[in-house]
C-alpha cells in the first residue's frame, strides 16, 4: 500500500496492438478536442516572443537603465511589436513600417546577432585578425562589408557596431565576411544599434546554447 | 584569404552561406508564409503536445523565426519541408523544456481531452504514461500518433533511419504497456 492509501493493481496483459489502439484513440480524441491552431500570419507579425526575449535581454543589462529606456522608446515609436501600437502610438510622427518590414527587421536583427555569434562559434576556427580588428570598435555601415585580415592576439573586448539605417527596404544590411582559422577568447560582444535614422527597431540575441563559452551579446541602442 | 561570407539580407536577395547560394534563401515574406502553411497544423500539434497550452505559441514563434533564419539551409533532397519544420519545432520545444521544465509543469488537465467518466481514468493513465517516456521515445510517439506522420517522415524529423523509428516506437509501446498495466486503486474500489 502506498502512502496515499492506494495499492498497486494490475490490468490484464496488453498486447502491442492494444497499446497501439489505446494511444491512437487517445491521440484521436486529443486532436479532436484540443487543437486551436493559431493564425500563422498573426504569429509571424505579432512578435510576442521576440518582444519577451528582448525584455529579458534589457533587464539582464544590469545598470544599463538608459539603454532600456531608449530601447523601449524605440519599440513604442516604431510600433514594432503589434498592430495596435502601429495604429495608435507613433509618437515622433515617423511613418510606421509595414508589418512585413517590421517582421523583416526583426528577423534581420536576430539574424545579424545569430550569424555574428555563429561566426565566433565557427567550428572551422576563428578568423585571423578578426579579433584584433574588432577590438577597436568597428563600424559596419548599411550594406557594407567587413573583412578582417591581420593578426589575432589575446583576449580583448569585442565590440561590433552595426550603424546605418538598417532599412531593409532601401538596401542591404551589413555584411560580415571573415576568413577562417584561429580560435580566440572573447570577453564581450556588443551590438550598438544606431537608431538615429528612425528605422531600426528591436534586436534579439541569438541563442548561445551551442556556444556555452561565449558571452551573450549585449545590445545597446544609440540614437 | 578564405572568406566565409554571410549576407544578412531579408528582402528577397539571395543569402550566401559559406559562399554557396541555397534553395529557399530568396523567399519573400509572403512566399515564406505560404511555404510554412501546409505544415502549420502539424507544427502546432507538436508544440502543443511538447510545451503545453501556455507556451506552445512561444515555441511556434521561435520555430518560425528559426525557420526564417535558417531557411537557406533547408535541403529538399534530405526530407520534406514539413519534417524540417517539425524538427525545428521539436528543437525549440526541447530548449523551452530545458529552460523551464515545461513537460513537467504543464498540468494534466491542460492537455487531457474531455472524456466521459468511463474512459477518463484510462485517458489520464495514457497521458501520464506518454509523459514518462524518455525524450526520443516520446518524440517518436508524439510525431507518429499525434502529428500523424508516417514512419519515413518521423525518421526525417528525428534524423535517423526508419528502422530506428520502428524500434523506438516498439520500445515506447513496451514502456507504455508496463506503465498501463500497473494502476493504482483504492482498496475496495
Amino acid at each position: 500500500m502506498h502512502d496515499d492509501g492506494y495499492v498497486t493493481d494490475w490490468r490484464p496483459f496488453m498486447s502491442d496492438l492494444e497499446i497501439d489502439r489505446q494511444v491512437r484513440d487517445y491521440a484521436h480524441d486529443w486532436a479532436r478536442q484540443r487543437i486551436q491552431v493559431p493564425d500563422l500570419g498573426n504569429v509571424l507579425r505579432r512578435g510576442q516572443s521576440t518582444r519577451r526575449r528582448q525584455t529579458k535581454v534589457y533587464f539582464a543589462m544590469a545598470g544599463a537603465a538608459a539603454a532600456v529606456v531608449v530601447a523601449s522608446g524605440v519599440l513604442f515609436v516604431l510600433g514594432f511589436s503589434n498592430g495596435d501600437q502601429q495604429e495608435s502610438g507613433n509618437a515622433v510622427g515617423a511613418t510606421p513600417p509595414s508589418p512585413e518590414l517590421r517582421l523583416a527587421e526583426t528577423f534581420a536583427h536576430e539574424q545579424a546577432a545569430a550569424q555574428i555569434q555563429g561566426q565566433i562559434n565557427s567550428s572551422t576556427g576563428w578568423p585571423t585578425g578578426l579579433k584584433s580588428a574588432l577590438a577597436a570598435t568597428t563600424t559596419l555601415a548599411n550594406g557594407s562589408n567587413f573583412a578582417a585580415t591581420s593578426g589575432c592576439s589575446s583576449s580583448e573586448v569585442v565590440v561590433v557596431r552595426l550603424i546605418g539605417s538598417l532599412n531593409v527596404a532601401t538596401g542591404g544590411l551589413p555584411t560580415v565576411a571573415v576568413p577562417a582559422n584561429q580560435q580566440p577568447t572573447v570577453d564581450e560582444i556588443t551590438f550598438v544599434i544606431d537608431t538615429s535614422s528612425g528605422t531600426a527597431c528591436g534586436t534579439s540575441v541569438g541563442s548561445s546554447a551551442s556556444a556555452p563559452d561565449l558571452p551573450s551579446p549585449t545590445v545597446l541602442y544609440q540614437s | 584569404m578564405v572568406s566565409r561570407g554571410l549576407y544578412i539580407g531579408v528582402t528577397g536577395d539571395a543569402i550566401k552561406d559559406g559562399g554557396r547560394e541555397k534553395a529557399g534563401a530568396s523567399q519573400s515574406h509572403d512566399e515564406f508564409t505560404k511555404w510554412i502553411e501546409p505544415s502549420w497544423r502539424a507544427m502546432t500539434v507538436l508544440a502543443l503536445r511538447l510545451a503545453g497550452r501556455n507556451d506552445y505559441e512561444d515555441v511556434l514563434q521561435e520555430a518560425v523565426t528559426l525557420a526564417w533564419r535558417k531557411r537557406a539551409s533547408f535541403d529538399a533532397s534530405r526530407g520534406t519541408s514539413r519534417s524540417w519544420l517539425l524538427a525545428l519545432t521539436a528543437d525549440c520545444a526541447r530548449r523551452a523544456y530545458r529552460r523551464s521544465r515545461l513537460y513537467r509543469s504543464a498540468p494534466l488537465d491542460e492537455v487531457l481531452p474531455d472524456s466521459d467518466a468511463s474512459n477518463g481514468e484510462v485517458r489520464i493513465d495514457v497521458e501520464r504514461a506518454i509523459r514518462s517516456l524518455p525524450r526520443r521515445q516520446r518524440l517518436a510517439v508524439e510525431l507518429f500518433y499525434f502529428a500523424d506522420l508516417p514512419v519515413a517522415e518521423v525518421a526525417c524529423v528525428m534524423s535517423c533511419s526508419e528502422g530506428t523509428v520502428k524500434s523506438t516506437l516498439s520500445d515506447a509501446r513496451r514502456r507504455l504497456r508496463d506503465r498501463l498495466e500497473t494502476i493504482h486503486v483504492r482498496p475496495g474500489n
